[in-house]
């Protein structure tokens, strides 16, 4: 996480990390894998013309925010799930640490959601004296080196084999050799426990699709499939951004997230969770499910006629993966919580404008970012705006927390 | 339900889904099926009983959980009951247990060998299978799994998404409901950005095509 207090701190940690020879190979290694892997899974497609789509679609949703929460919460309450609307990060914590005091819950299994790195969530889970285990590996991995995501979609990029294999050494306290596959067959054993110890499942949310009030999200490892499943409260966090009308515009997303965010034609899984479920660990069988919706000054950016855009993203990463600046720095100093061109933004308008004013002089305006982005966001031009705003502070914002 | 899947959805479907692990073949008939599944359980490690993971040094409470497991064993919670005394008949044969419930059991959260399960979308272009998951025992079965095994009928392979929309709506809009897209195993690249695959649920995904029409073929 970036917080230098002034412009001259924060070059000194720029200048740590260029230094950085492992971190500075891994990126090069993946700012030239990652155009390539695209560009494989957008064969036979026109991806300009399935962005085009998105931004159609997500604009439109933007466009009725309001509407589609509320169509949204009376679906999923009609389906017996509670539905609950934070206006801040502090809120959206202290709902869900009630949810976990009212339902006896003390340990939490967390899949990885940016929102609830947006809010803070685990560490203010933490906090009031509950085990929470982060499921997803990247997000154990940094949880137990008590570090924030390096990037959306891989959280630990910045680190070695060598430096996890120490890490789960300590873990276990056995020596585990530097082999990938054993490291990963290590957190599939150790993490199991914990899906199976579990009382409380929170996951984030790819899609909210109104006319249900269904949630989906995408992933890879699975993990979030056994947190919604084993243990007997599920709670799920998204920001109001998520809503969207129904099953076919989620699908027009689908269609470009994992192709934009991983190379991928699809996740290993796509999970779509309407109304509480069958949980054998639950009274009556039934799972115990709230949705909790972060609003954070995304319904006054959503009426902003510039800047509503940001809220088009779909957190794949890509505006990252493409920049030249993030190539050389990594991300834990190239931005707050989120990071990467959007995390520039993001930072301003969700982490205020100290957190931002470093990291927005990082832009080249080499406009690599709004070539890729999987949502049409122009990002050179909203963080030109961006840094207008903080140094002229022409601005009638709020920025959040 | 206007589904024009000829032999290119098949052909389409097949190749995406191997080119991300997984392994397709086709049957003719749900015994065919059965063959394959404890065929593919009888050779799995023959000669031990350890569970994925399991042989590496864990904490003491991770390995505790290594100890549950005391026979190779076959999930298959939504099979009809007909079909499933018919799996479960072949399986004890081979000196497999067979269930159909009690996946929350302890000694079957630490890992079953294989998860079967009927699923009823498949989707060709990414090489996608589309399974009701509202039970938690297919849920737990298709997770804790060394090897997924999803079955699925050659007439229910859409081109795409949304080709196959109305009957992914029809799982979704049921009053709870719990559905899953899967594609290939579970899988990882969050160390060094290196693939490895069964970070937390199945190392291997094995999908059967059946077609019952197609008297020749044989998984």
């Amino acid at each position: 996480m970036q917080q230098a207090k002034d412009l001259k701190t924060y070059r000194e940690e720029l200048g740590e990390a260029i230094d950085n020879t492992f971190l500075h190979n891994t990126m090069d290694k993946f700012a030239r894998a990652y155009p390539q892997g695209r560009e494989n899974a957008f064969t036979g497609l026109d991806p300009q013309a399935l962005i085009a789509e998105v931004v159609e679609s997500k604009d439109s949703a933007i466009g009725r925010m309001e509407e589609l929460y509320q169509e949204f919460k009376k679906n999923a309450e009609a389906a017996g799930v509670q539905v609950h609307l934070a206006r801040t990060a502090a809120e959206a914590t202290d709902i869900i640490t009630r949810i976990a005091r009212e339902e006896g819950c003390s340990r939490v299994v967390k899949s990885k959601s940016m929102t609830a790195e947006e809010v803070r969530l685990s560490r203010h889970l933490a906090g009031e004296g509950m085990d929470i285990t982060e499921a997803d590996l990247g997000e154990w991995i940094i949880q137990l080196r008590h570090e924030g995501p390096s990037h959306m979609v891989l959280p630990a990029i910045h680190l070695s084999r060598d430096q996890v294999a120490e890490l789960f050494s300590e873990v276990t306290g056995a020596l585990q050799s530097n082999d990938i596959e054993k490291l990963v067959k290590v957190a599939r054993r150790e993490l199991r426990v914990k899906f199976a110890e579990g009382d409380m499942g929170v996951s984030g949310a790819n899609f909210c699709l109104a006319d249900s009030g269904t949630i989906g999200f995408v992933t890879n490892e699975g993990n979030a499939r056994l947190l919604t499943t084993l243990p007997r409260v599920h709670v799920a966090l998204m920001g109001l951004d998520k809503v969207v009308p129904n099953l076919h515009e989620a699908l027009k997303v689908l269609r470009v997230l994992p192709r934009n965010a991983t190379g991928q034609a699809i996740t290993s899984y796509v999970t779509w969770i309407h109304g509480p479920v069958e949980c054998k660990a639950a009274r009556n069988d039934r799972k115990i499910f709230h949705i909790v919706f972060l609003d954070n000054g995304r319904t006054t950016l959503a009426k902003d006629p510039l800047f509503s855009q940001i809220l088009r993203c779909v957190r794949c990463g890509a505006c990252a993966n493409v920049c030249p600046v993030f190539r050389m720095v990594g991300g834990h100093h190239f931005g707050h919580i989120y990071v990467g061109a959007i995390g520039l933004i993001f930072t301003y308008f969700f982490h205020g404008r100290d957190n931002a004013k470093n990291l927005v002089k990082n832009c080249i305006n080499c406009q690599a970012c709004k070539s890729v982005c999987a949502a049409g966001i122009d990002l050179p031009r909203l963080r030109r705006w961006s840094r207008a705003f903080r140094t002229r502070r022409a601005t009638n914002w709020t920025p959040g927390c | 339900m206007a589904n024009q899947n000829g032999i290119d959805s098949l052909q389409m479907f097949t190749s995406k889904a191997e080119a991300v692990s997984c392994v397709v073949s086709q049957a003719a008939s749900m015994s065919q099926v059965f063959d394959y599944v404890v065929d593919v359980c009888d050779k799995r490690e023959a000669c031990q009983l350890l569970i994925p993971g399991c042989e590496e040094a864990l904490s003491q409470k991770a390995a505790g959980l290594c100890e549950a497991k005391r026979a190779k064993v076959v999930a298959a919670p939504n099979l009809s009951k007909r079909d499933f005394g018919s799996l479960k008949k072949k399986c004890e044969e081979k000196g497999i247990l067979c269930i159909d419930e009690g996946m929350r059991d302890r000694e079957h959260l630490a890992g079953i060998d294989i998860g079967l399960a009927v699923c009823q979308v498949g989707i060709a272009d990414t090489g996608t299978v589309v399974l009701d998951s509202d039970s938690e025992e297919v849920r737990l079965s298709s997770m804790v799994s060394e090897v997924f095994v999803a079955v699925v009928d050659r007439k229910d392979i859409f081109a795409d998404a949304f080709a196959a929309e109305k009957a992914v709506n029809r799982l979704i809009l049921k009053n709870s409901s719990y559905t899953a897209f899967i594609t290939g195993a579970s899988r990882t690249s969050d160390i060094e950005r290196v693939l490895a695959l069964g970070v937390h649920g199945p190392l291997e995904m094995h999908v059967v095509i059946l077609d019952k029409k197609n008297k020749k073929a044989g998984a």
